[in-house]
């Protein structure tokens, strides 16, 4: 017997995991301390969760009855709101081609050119056709024309024409830059 | 004398035997139970969160209805219903147009409408494709127009178009011939729409589009200005009779 005892504290003394036993055994302790207190965490969070859910089912279900009342009020709101966002949706799409004619009056009102007819579409594209008894007129015009670059875009000169009283026609293509 | 001997040979190990045996335990508890309730804790807490924000859009939506008066509501719809009828309408499309006629001084020589589909509420062209990024949800119809008046009567017919004080047009082209003594005569496309009402309101639970500041000004300016109403139309019979080329 003596002997067993003697054999078995040697090998006690030789087992590796032996010298560590205490911190083994602090990290077991620890380790155990960490799952009650997140288990009790845990009951509680989700006791308190739950509660918490079926206080704010209940008052979902009674802002639900309430809302469902006011069904009118709610309709007439919708269709008030879709109508208002449509005619702004509308609006912007306006090209606001009174003020661009406006222009188009302030740029080809210069002596010796008659304007005989203009077009503008929604995309701000012009035509302008012109009437002038004099080449000179022409000319200057287009000089003066040529200053408007930085507003305008693709200005181009479709054509030029004599008849045999000495009128000239003369059309002319641009485009507004949008702002 | 077999399970004293071990117990024997044990009793140096006990410590550490309880530390790894409760290790174990740990490991094999958290794993299986530990781990899966706290998934469903958070789930809980998800599932928690979303329902306050779905309390929250509730009372806002209910607090929006509660501030809605009915009356007021009904005008303020009228009015821009005014502006953006349910319908293609097409007698209160004359009617608007003569007004504004009247209004600014044109003469209209002719007016041809693309009104298509006899239904009233069926748009011969439906916007549907998305423009400027938007998709649209208003229906038109278009309009050409031959008209005659002086410089300011066609700008001014032009600018009134849109004014938010009749049904809203707006032009698409406009080409204007200059005649002799400073008249012009004015060939117009231009668009006006309708927009059906809508037909059902949704989830209870779906939250309220809010009015921005400037569909507040549309609305403000709709509600102040004297809007066009058009000519209540006098009813005519449709009582059969045996000569079709009269009235």
């Amino acid at each position: 017997m003596k002997s067993i005892n003697l054999l078995l504290y040697k090998k006690k003394s030789n087992f590796v995991l032996l010298k560590y036993e205490k911190p083994i055994f602090y990290i077991s302790v620890s380790l155990l301390s960490l799952f009650i207190i997140v288990s009790v965490f845990s009951i509680v969070a989700g006791i308190i969760f739950m509660n918490e859910i079926n206080i704010k089912k209940t008052t979902e279900r009674e802002l639900r009855n309430s809302i469902q009342s006011s069904h009118v009020e709610e309709g007439l709101y919708l269709a008030l709101f879709n109508k208002t966002s449509e005619v702004s949706k509308i609006l912007s799409t306006n090209p606001k081609l009174e003020e661009k004619l406006n222009e188009i009056y302030k740029l080809t009102g210069v002596g010796g050119i008659k304007v005989s007819s203009l077009n503008v579409d929604r995309d701000l594209h012009t035509h302008i056709t012109m009437v002038s008894d004099s080449a000179q007129s022409l000319d200057n015009f287009i000089s003066a024309f040529e200053q408007e670059q930085n507003h305008l875009s693709n200005i181009r000169v479709s054509g030029i024409s004599r008849d045999k009283t000495g009128l000239y026609t003369f059309s002319l293509d641009f485009s507004f830059k949008k702002s | 004398m077999n399970t004293k001997l071990l117990l024997r040979m044990i009793d140096p190990y006990k410590k550490l035997i309880f530390s790894l045996i409760s290790v174990v335990v740990v490991l094999y508890l958290t794993v299986n139970f530990l781990m899966p309730k706290l998934n469903d804790i958070f789930e809980i807490q998800k599932q928690n969160k979303s329902e306050s924000e779905l309390v929250k859009t509730l009372g806002d939506k209910l607090s929006i209805l509660k501030g809605i008066n009915k009356e007021d509501t009904k005008l303020q719809l009228e009015k821009i219903s005014l502006i953006l009828p349910d319908e293609k309408n097409i007698p209160y499309l004359f009617t608007t147009l003569d007004f504004l006629a009247e209004k600014t001084g044109i003469n209209f020589e002719s007016i041809d409408f693309k009104s298509g589909s006899i239904l009233k509420a069926e748009a011969p062209i439906s916007r549907k494709v998305p423009v400027r990024g938007r998709a649209e949800t208003y229906r038109m119809i278009e309009i050409t127009a031959n008209f005659k008046g002086t410089e300011e009567q066609t700008n001014d017919f032009l600018t009134n178009m849109y004014a938010l004080k009749s049904r809203v047009f707006l032009p698409k082209r406009v080409n204007i011939k200059i005649k002799e003594d400073n008249i012009r005569s004015v060939n117009v496309l231009f668009e006006t729409y309708y927009s059906p009402l809508i037909n059902t309101l949704g989830d209870v639970g779906s939250a309220l589009p809010k009015f921005s500041p400037s569909l507040n000004n549309i609305l403000s300016q709709a509600v102040q200005e004297e809007i066009y109403e058009g000519e209540q139309g006098v009813a005519v019979s449709t009582a059969p009779k045996s000569n079709l080329f009269t009235y």
